[in-house]
């Protein structure tokens, strides 16, 4: 199995790849509703606090592991927001078991961080479901714009002879079918995937934008897809479960 | 790093999630819009009282409304324990067990299929001579309501926003009409209060089954309650305030229009009701306010119809798409489009709903009588036997485990509760002739408990199906979109 390295994807993360894929529409048209999206870019966003190391993920809940502050503006805000929000909680009891930082964090593939033996994490938790809820109403679609603005990917598009208002379309309707046709093209070849590659691909399933990204996928392809993502790291399998159950609910609450 | 950094500087996660969530208020709105003001107060108050020839609905309603607010205690107790909360079987599954629970599901389906269909029939019924009026010749019944299936198809198979914004519009409309024909009314000449429509005691055994059917169909729509469950902005306050208001305001409401409607006509109102049917109500209306109100009347009970069948359609589509996503029904039914909206449930209901309409219309079935009133009785049958073993299913689910409840919400209320509610379905199911307005043994009477067992029994045979065939599936019933035999989380 050859391994695959997406370009587009290493930059903008599968977060900034997620809302590409999302306005790969005509004229940088939104393909998804209002809520799968959001919901596909925090489950996106949380994910990538994650994996970078930045947060933990246990039972639940996200732990700030490092005072040290991320160069990528989307991940530096939340990490900024998390630290904000916990100088108004009470100081927090230390754990039974001193937690010992990020080198402890669980590599990838590892099972149920919050498995026998393990220890809650120091410091204060963020529920995960709640952060997830919060980043869904707009927040995280402000911090990906932000990000991809800083690549030149996508630019203020002022709408409306008297109401003005200020839409953010892809600046390049080719680029915003880069992320998609990668994760195609891979699972086409039976290429291994990278790891935004295969989140990108399960956001796209959670949240049904699979319909459009995926579907010139066979059968095969589909279940090669199916046996990689089983070997995401457990965190990013318990948002992405995550963000599917939400947009079921979302759907759900006619 | 940039000097202004996002969300920072605002308020808490916690603050700013409460606020993006919905309020009793709001949640409130979205129940009332599933329920039908003016068709109860236009149609079902004339229909009962002319069926039973008694004017016990006001008082009806004040003792449904009751017994739902007891229900109500132990099923928003249960609510916050399970997923899946908005549906009927799902609590069964949880509380009963999992094979009454595919049975109560298949129910809960016929049920609400019952309530929509009924509203075409009503639709056709009273739009046609209105647009045979206008226009000038005949347009038979089902033209109009082929008109109101295709809007409800539409707007149906549309994401919520656009649904939920037309159904609030069109009930607040109705409900501001309601409001002011009963004040009319009651400010009219020579107005006095029928003492009799509040009398208790004529409400006897027989009648009492009658008309606690009538008075659940009048409330079918405010159990859905619990589906803004995780959109409420306190888990424990928001949905229990914003059931108990809804129910307390459409009592209200129907108390008074139902009482109003009742004492106008003084000791003539059983002919009146029985003659005029659903323009009683407004007859009453235009002595005060002049013929143009009858008109108007008209026009929005039939845009009120048309809300209910929307309503009805999205709460079927609720349905089908929980238990397609489960495995219970298809798995295409499980899907969403790209813009989030379960498609295929909601175009599974419409074409069910056109099959029926095309057979009346071929068949030349009297829309308003064996497609409203019997589709609607037989709508609140069905509901009611489902809020019985709802009840049923709170005093098992809590006597497993008592998940922090206190002993008044999980099983003195479900107790009361329950013991009320098997007595009015045996008054109900041993007085369906009285109910359907047929000679005992006949028609609808026998039809209708016989189609809601069947259904029952395919979903009681069909469980152990899967059981069988499926047993992953069989062990995520009830569970909703958590259940993890659901798209992604079967991979993963």
């Amino acid at each position: 199995m050859k391994a695959m390295t997406g370009s587009i994807l290493s930059s903008v993360g599968p977060s900034g790849a997620y809302w590409l894929t999302g306005h790969d529409g005509v004229k940088g048209a939104r393909l998804v509703g209002d809520r799968p999206f959001g919901v596909g870019l925090a489950a996106g966003l949380l994910a990538e606090l994650v994996h970078d190391r930045w947060c933990r993920l246990w039972d639940g809940e996200l732990f700030r592991t490092t005072a040290d502050a991320p160069h990528d503006t989307a991940l530096y805000a939340l990490l900024a927001k998390m630290h904000e929000d916990e100088q108004h909680r009470p100081p927090v009891r230390p754990a039974g078991r001193a937690y010992v930082g990020a080198h402890a964090l669980p590599q990838d593939g590892e099972q149920s961080p919050a498995g026998p033996g393990q220890t809650r994490p120091a410091g204060h938790g963020h529920s995960a479901r709640d952060w997830m809820a919060y980043l869904t109403n707009g927040r995280a679609e402000i911090l990906i714009r932000d990000r991809l603005a800083e690549h030149g990917l996508v630019s203020p598009i002022k709408h409306g002879l008297v109401f003005k208002t200020v839409r953010y379309l892809p600046r390049n309707s080719i680029v915003t079918g880069f992320p998609a046709s990668e994760v195609r093209g891979a699972a086409e070849r039976g290429y291994e995937m990278s790891w935004p590659a295969l989140l990108l691909s399960g956001l796209y399933l959670a949240t049904g934008l699979d319909q459009y990204a995926l579907s010139t996928l066979t059968p095969q392809q589909q279940r090669g897809l199916v046996i990689q993502l089983k070997g995401l790291d457990e965190p990013s399998r318990e948002l992405l479960k995550a963000a599917q159950t939400a947009v079921g609910d979302a759907a759900a609450v006619r | 790093m940039p000097e202004s950094i996002p969300l920072t500087g605002s308020a808490p996660v916690s603050t700013a999630l409460a606020a993006d969530r919905l309020s009793a208020f709001e949640i409130g709105a979205a129940i009332a819009s599933s329920v039908a003001p003016l068709t109860v107060t236009a149609v079902i108050v004339a229909v009962a009282t002319a069926t039973t020839g008694l004017t016990g609905f006001p008082i009806a309603i004040i003792l449904i409304s009751a017994l739902l607010m007891i229900f109500a205690v132990g099923y928003l107790a249960m609510a916050r324990h399970i997923p899946n909360a908005g549906a009927f079987y799902a609590y069964i599954a949880h509380g009963i067990g999992r094979q009454p629970g595919v049975g109560a599901a298949w129910v809960a389906l016929l049920t609400y299929n019952c309530f929509q269909l009924c509203c075409y029939g009503a639709i056709g019924a009273i739009a046609s001579p209105l647009l045979t009026d206008w226009i000038g010749f005949t347009i038979p019944w089902y033209l109009p309501a082929l008109i109101a299936w295709l809007l409800v198809a539409v707007l149906g198979a549309k994401e919520i926003k656009l649904s939920g914004l037309v159904l609030m519009i069109l009930v607040a409309a109705e409900t501001v009409l309601v409001v002011l024909y009963s004040i009319a009314i009651a400010f009219g000449p020579g107005f006095t209060w029928n003492g009799t429509a509040l009398d208790i005691g004529g409400l006897s055994g027989p009648t009492l089954g009658v008309f606690i059917v009538l008075g659940a169909t009048s409330f079918a729509g405010v159990e859905q309650s619990v589906v803004y469950i995780e959109e409420a902005r306190n888990r424990l306050r928001t949905i229990p305030k914003a059931t108990y208001l809804t129910i307390a305001t459409i009592a209200a409401v129907y108390f008074l229009s139902s009482w109003v409607q009742i004492s106008a006509p003084g000791p003539h109102i059983l002919d009146r009701a029985a003659a005029e049917g659903p323009d009683l109500f407004f007859n009453e209306a235009a002595v005060v306010l002049g013929q143009a109100a009858v008109t108007v009347g008209r026009i929005f009970l039939v845009t009120g119809l048309i809300a209910a069948a929307l309503a009805f359609h999205n709460a079927i589509t609720r349905y089908t798409y929980s238990l397609g996503r489960e495995g219970v029904l298809p798995r295409r039914f499980g899907i969403t489009t790209l813009g989030g909206a379960p498609r295929n449930a909601s175009l599974a209901q419409t074409a069910l709903a056109f099959i029926v309409l095309v057979v009346y219309a071929v068949l030349d079935l009297d829309p308003l009588v064996q497609l409203f009133y019997w589709g609607s009785t037989t709508g609140g049958l069905g509901v009611l036997l489902l809020y019985t073993a709802t009840s049923i299913s709170v005093i098992g689910f809590f006597a497993r485990d008592t998940h922090g409840e206190n002993l008044w919400r999980r099983l003195l209320a479900p107790l009361i509760a329950t013991g009320t509610l098997l007595w009015v379905s045996y008054l109900a199911v041993t007085n369906l002739a009285a109910l359907y307005g047929v000679t005992p043994g006949t028609g609808p009477a026998i039809v209708g408990p016989i189609a809601i067992a069947v259904v029952f029994t395919g979903g009681i045979i069909w469980a152990p199906v899967l059981k069988t065939t499926k047993p992953d599936i069989y062990q995520g019933i009830g569970r909703g979109t958590t259940s993890n035999t659901t798209g992604l989380a079967t991979v993963l």
